[in-house]
């Protein structure tokens, strides 16, 4: 049987992932279900949960901090030699990808799909 | 450590100043975990509906998950192409319902389903069965519209294949490619907007080139078009001229490139103004609409596609059947595989709060096309979408094309990662194995 998303996030509870946005974007909280299907959009590329490997740098379970800033470099298109990143990464707000950055490290489980 | 330390305490700031926990309902799904109640069936076992019925069971296991699909493998367009052009076999390409019916219990039933009573809640299929639904997924994407395109029908379809649905049309375009002589001349036509896969003609084309200047390099390719302009145009063009030379002759629809008639039995195609192109192996990609299943349902409109709302993509003319994929109106996002597993799992989302009634998420979708040109040269058109003053909107800043002046490292990174996404949405969508790791 498959495990359902919120037992992946480690040592939060569902409750714990929320957020609020910052700076321009209205002040909504991110809840755990927006969370997560923001984090899904990752999954047609980097697999369901973020767990496929291959070409493309590894996400699930990496750590929050590097995640973060990753995909935050990629939304600023500072990362040399990027293809497609930047143009993705630019559709969210820092809000949001701190949402699915915190969502992806909570994927403990590096077992592939 | 550090890092699950600083989450929390900067969470348990964020939750002690928000104090939205209740309003939130963070709760959920733990909760939707344990419910059974609900039936939910989904027609076609494509992109769109295998990944709509995985995702409903992930969100909520209890859930009676039905997947009603006639074929017990499902043949991807997506690489089809890359099989036309000697990249791939069709091997590669096909996929089945083993892990979705054993690790995630979903009923998949191989019959066509026939008619549906939105009314009455329940799908009819073709060995009589009646299956009763409180939520319907229609995935069934395209049909041939065979009334579109004057002496082009289902027979006609045998000696022009329009193989744009994979599987025995593929593999007959295929073996005429291979029978054509050296010097022949392959003729596509491709249609207006809207269509399935709009940078798929000229992939097409691309991987023919590709397939001719390996082993009849004499031969030249005409692309009659029912467009002025394409995705990724100058991308392709650029790629075709440094790949392929003079090989490939694009003509659009100012210069007469609309085909308005076709002779099956003689290869001839003629154009709007009376002009006639005869072609040794001739592909007809012709005009399209939603699929059958879609009609019968009631949810499409005169345009032959399928209105939905947003947030959900409920029908707008019937309730509790949403429709996914190619079927749909959802432009600006394209019909694309990777729309259609999005639009999946944003609509399994909406499905399961509508169950448990919670108002349905923010909606947001993304697309990444990548288009192989030669095994070593890839390009993309990338989008990102949103709920936007209630209509669906690209959101501004974000996607758009490869860029023109990249270098031959970048657009070889681009066929890699062409067969990366390859492996990750089907691995997404069937929970099938892809392809090795390189194309050549
Ligand atoms: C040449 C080509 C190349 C492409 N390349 C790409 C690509 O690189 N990337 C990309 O993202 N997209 C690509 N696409 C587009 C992609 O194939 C479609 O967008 C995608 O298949 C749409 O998904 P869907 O679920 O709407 O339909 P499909 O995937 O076609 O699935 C529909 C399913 O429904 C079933 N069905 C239909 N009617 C019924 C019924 N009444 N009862 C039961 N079952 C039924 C069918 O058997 C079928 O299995 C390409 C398309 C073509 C033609």
């Amino acid at each position: 049987m498959t495990r359902i998303m919120p037992r992946h996030v480690i040592g939060l509870s569902a409750a714990a992932l929320l957020l609020f946005g910052g700076q321009a974007m209205a002040e909504e909280p991110i809840s755990y279900e927006q969370a997560s299907l923001l984090a899904s959009t990752c999954f047609a590329c980097h697999g369901t949960d973020g767990r496929k490997e291959g070409n493309f740098a590894p996400i699930a379970g990496r750590p929050y901090e590097s995640l973060n800033a990753q995909l935050i470099a990629f939304r600023n298109d500072q990362v040399p030699g990027t293809t497609v990143m930047n143009r993705l990464a630019a559709g969210y707000s820092e809000a949001e990808l701190e949402a699915i950055a915190l969502y992806l490290s909570g994927i403990t489980d590096r077992r592939r799909d | 450590m550090d890092s699950i330390k600083m989450n929390r305490r900067k969470l348990l700031k964020l939750l002690g100043a928000g104090g939205a926990l209740a309003a939130a309902g963070p709760l959920a799904s733990p909760a939707f975990a344990a419910r059974t109640a609900g039936r939910v069936v989904g027609v076609g076992g494509g992109f769109g509906g295998a990944t709509a019925a995985k995702y409903l069971k992930r969100l909520q296991p209890g859930l009676d998950v039905t997947l009603v699909e006639p074929a017990r493998e499902f043949y991807t367009c997506p690489f089809s192409n890359l099989y036309l052009g000697g990249m791939r076999q069709m091997e590669q390409i096909v996929h089945g319902y083993d892990t979705l019916k054993n690790r995630y219990g979903i009923k998949v039933v191989h019959q066509y389903a026939e008619d549906v009573d939105g009314e009455a809640h329940t799908v009819r299929l073709a060995n009589g069965e009646t299956l009763p639904y409180d939520k319907l997924v229609l995935s069934p994407g395209i049909d041939i519209d065979f009334e579109g395109l004057e002496g082009y029908d289902e027979a006609a379809a045998e000696k022009l294949p329009h193989a744009w649905k994979a599987g025995d049309q593929t593999r007959l375009l295929r073996s005429q490619l291979e029978a054509m002589d050296d010097g022949g001349t392959f003729i596509l036509s491709a249609p207006d907007n809207p269509f399935r896969c709009p940078p798929g003609p000229y992939e097409r084309v691309s991987q023919i080139a590709h397939y001719f200047s390996q082993h009849k390099p004499r031969s030249k390719i005409l692309l009659l078009d029912a467009k002025d302009a394409f995705s990724k145009q100058g991308l392709f063009m650029d790629g075709w001229r440094e790949v392929y030379g003079d090989m490939i002759e694009w003509v659009g629809l100012s210069d007469d490139g609309r085909v308005v008639r076709v002779d099956a039995d003689s290869r001839e195609l003629e154009s709007e103004f009376g002009e006639i192109h005869r072609g040794d192996v001739v592909n007809v990609v012709p005009p399209q609409k939603a699929g059958a299943i879609a009609h019968r349902a009631g949810v499409t409109n005169g345009s032959g596609w399928v209105p939905v709302k947003p947030h959900t993509f409920e029908s707008q003319q019937v309730d509790d059947i949403y429709v996914v994929g190619d079927a749909t109106i959802a432009a600006p996002m394209p019909k694309s595989g990777f729309c259609a597993n999005a639009q999946a799992r944003v609509t399994a989302a909406a499905i399961v709060a509508e169950l448990n009634g919670q108002d349905p998420l923010d909606p947001v979708w993304t697309n990444t096309c990548y288009s192989v040109i030669a095994p070593e040269y890839g390009i993309s058109v990338a989008g990102v979408y949103r709920v936007i003053d209630g209509e669906i909107r690209e959101v501004e800043g974000s996607g758009g094309v490869s860029p023109r002046d990249a270098d031959a490292a970048f657009r070889r990174r681009e066929a890699e990662y062409a067969v990366q996404w390859y492996n990750a949405i089907v691995q997404d969508t069937w929970e099938t194995r892809g392809l090795q790791k390189t194309l050549t």
